[in-house]
């Protein structure tokens, strides 16, 4: 059975993207254009890793990280960001998220991150 | 395309637009919707080189929501296969001047090539859907690939015609002209910026040589120049034609106003009895010594008038050349009242500094005789906006 992926981006165009994505490396994935509904998702179905965007509209990317790990401490998340200070990096690592990837991303970044961890 | 006549029409618009355009985001901008609006196409991106860091990233995207490519999101680099493709000598396809879906996959079904020619098809293939791209056109400078146009289908699917691509690959070379030109003009801008950077520092060392000469008048240039740069604020602005080039040349003038001074000896400068009749003809020289020292300099043109000047007075009595009123170019009026300004206010060898309300008064009851009545009120405003 294929690998299953949530995807948390408020902009459609970067769900539809990731999405097409994975897509060719044979990995499901499942989009949320909020963390409202990420954690909806989050709660009825299992997945193998989060790519979650930092800057969302509503609950926060911070407050998502923190429940997600809060309903499965074992969660994979992988941050995705615009800029990252030092600071900020270290939180969201501290929060319990394992890796975090700075856009603009590089695809090839992206495609070993991901068959790295699922 | 509607007709060749639009397609003309279009090119020589955008193209004339972009050459005023020296900002590469907001051309990129332009460019892009024009592509979808003269394409009528579901959705077009810019991908621009950044030569510093070798990679590709999307500037702009534009198209329905959605579908568009996400800006920003990611980058792509030379192992990529669609900028492999047009970077390689080894791949041709139309000459390497655009990839048309439609045609690799014509090609692939063809299935006369080698495998490995079929895997390159493929690998384009999924580039172009990853992105959702039918037409991929380039633009080069050189052998540099600046641009990538990724065009989505038409709104109504139908096919590319050739005049679109003809279009587009036009439409490429032009935005690589212009970012270039952008780029230049960047550059250059920085480079004067630079220059105008070193030349205050000079004018501020040569300045600052004056003064360590003239042991009462310490600062006094720097001072001159900031009084002069309050008060030219509240000149009225029709005296003055382009006021960022006028403040430019008052700065280096008010500055430089005592360089003449150069070649007077210190001990005249600094002597604390009367000076013999000689002695003031000499020091009276020195506004005529300091034009004569700036004048090689052609930037100096107008900062050299407020230096040769600064001396004259309003109803002619002043010195070396004794000008009348509107006669005395208004950087040396504005330089004028700075200058007696600060040097009442300070010791001479001669006597103390007089305190700031008489001068102020002294200055304007000299209003119409020393000094010119505009500058005077325009001194007097600066003053009662505690900016002097």
């Amino acid at each position: 059975m294929n690998k299953k992926v949530l995807i948390v981006d408020d902009e459609e165009e970067i769900v539809a993207f990731m999405a097409r994505f994975l897509k060719r490396l044979n990995i499901d994935s499942v989009t949320a254009i909020s963390g409202e509904e990420a954690l909806e998702y989050y709660q009825i179905d299992k997945f193998d890793c989060v790519f979650l965007d930092i800057h969302l509209g509503g609950i926060s990317g911070i407050d998502v990280l923190k429940k997600l790990k809060k309903i499965n401490p074992n969660a994979k998340v992988i941050v995705i960001t615009g800029s990252i200070s030092s600071d900020n990096r270290d939180k969201v690592l501290d929060l319990g998220a394992i890796d975090y990837l700075q856009k603009p991303i590089d695809l090839a970044d992206l495609k070993e991150k991901i068959l790295n961890y699922i | 395309m509607k007709q060749e006549k639009d397609f003309k029409n279009y090119l020589s618009r955008v193209a004339k637009q972009m050459i005023l355009i020296h900002d590469a985001n907001l051309l990129s901008k332009l460019i892009i919707r024009t592509v979808t609006r003269s394409l009528s196409v579901k959705h077009a991106g810019l991908f621009l080189y950044n030569k510093t860091n070798q990679e590709y990233i999307i500037e702009v995207s534009r198209g329905k929501k959605g579908l568009k490519i996400p800006v920003g999101f990611t980058k792509i680099r030379n192992t990529n296969p669609i900028i492999n493709f047009f970077l390689n000598q080894n791949l041709s396809i139309n000459n390497r001047e655009y990839l048309l879906l439609s045609q690799i996959k014509k090609i692939k079904e063809e299935n006369k090539f080698n495998k490995e020619f079929i895997e390159l098809l493929i690998d384009l293939e999924n580039e172009l859907s990853l992105y959702r791209a039918e037409l991929i056109v380039p633009g080069f400078f050189r052998k540099d690939l600046m641009v990538v146009f990724f065009i989505g289908g038409k709104i109504e699917n139908q096919d590319f015609t050739d005049d679109d691509i003809e279009f587009l690959t036009v439409l490429a070379s032009d935005v690589v002209m212009a970012i270039q030109n952008a780029k230049l003009f960047e550059d250059i801008k920085q480079q004067l910026d630079v220059n105008k950077q070193l030349l205050l520092n000079t004018v501020e060392t040569l300045a600052t040589a004056i003064d360590i000469k003239n042991a009462y008048t310490h600062g006094h240039a720097e001072r001159v120049m900031k009084y002069s740069m309050a008060l030219v604020k509240y000149i009225p602005h029709n005296l003055i034609a382009d006021l960022k080039v006028f403040e430019d040349s008052l700065k280096i003038s008010a500055l430089l106003h005592d360089i003449g001074k150069i070649g007077i000896p210190e001990d005249i400068l600094n002597k604390p009895t009367r000076l013999s009749d000689d002695e003031i003809d000499l020091v009276r020289k020195h506004p005529a010594m300091g034009a004569e020292i700036l004048e090689p300099i052609s930037e100096f043109q107008v900062a050299t008038l407020g230096v040769k000047f600064h001396h004259e007075k309003y109803d002619g009595s002043g010195y070396p050349y004794g000008l009348v009123g509107e006669d005395i170019p208004l950087i040396a009026t504005i330089i004028s009242v700075a200058d007696a300004y600060d040097a009442m206010l300070g010791d001479r060898p001669y006597r103390k500094g007089i305190d700031k309300d008489k001068v102020i008064r002294e200055i304007e009851l000299n209003k119409n005789k020393q000094f010119n009545p505009a500058v005077v009120d325009a001194f007097l405003e600066a003053v009662s906006k505690n900016e002097i």
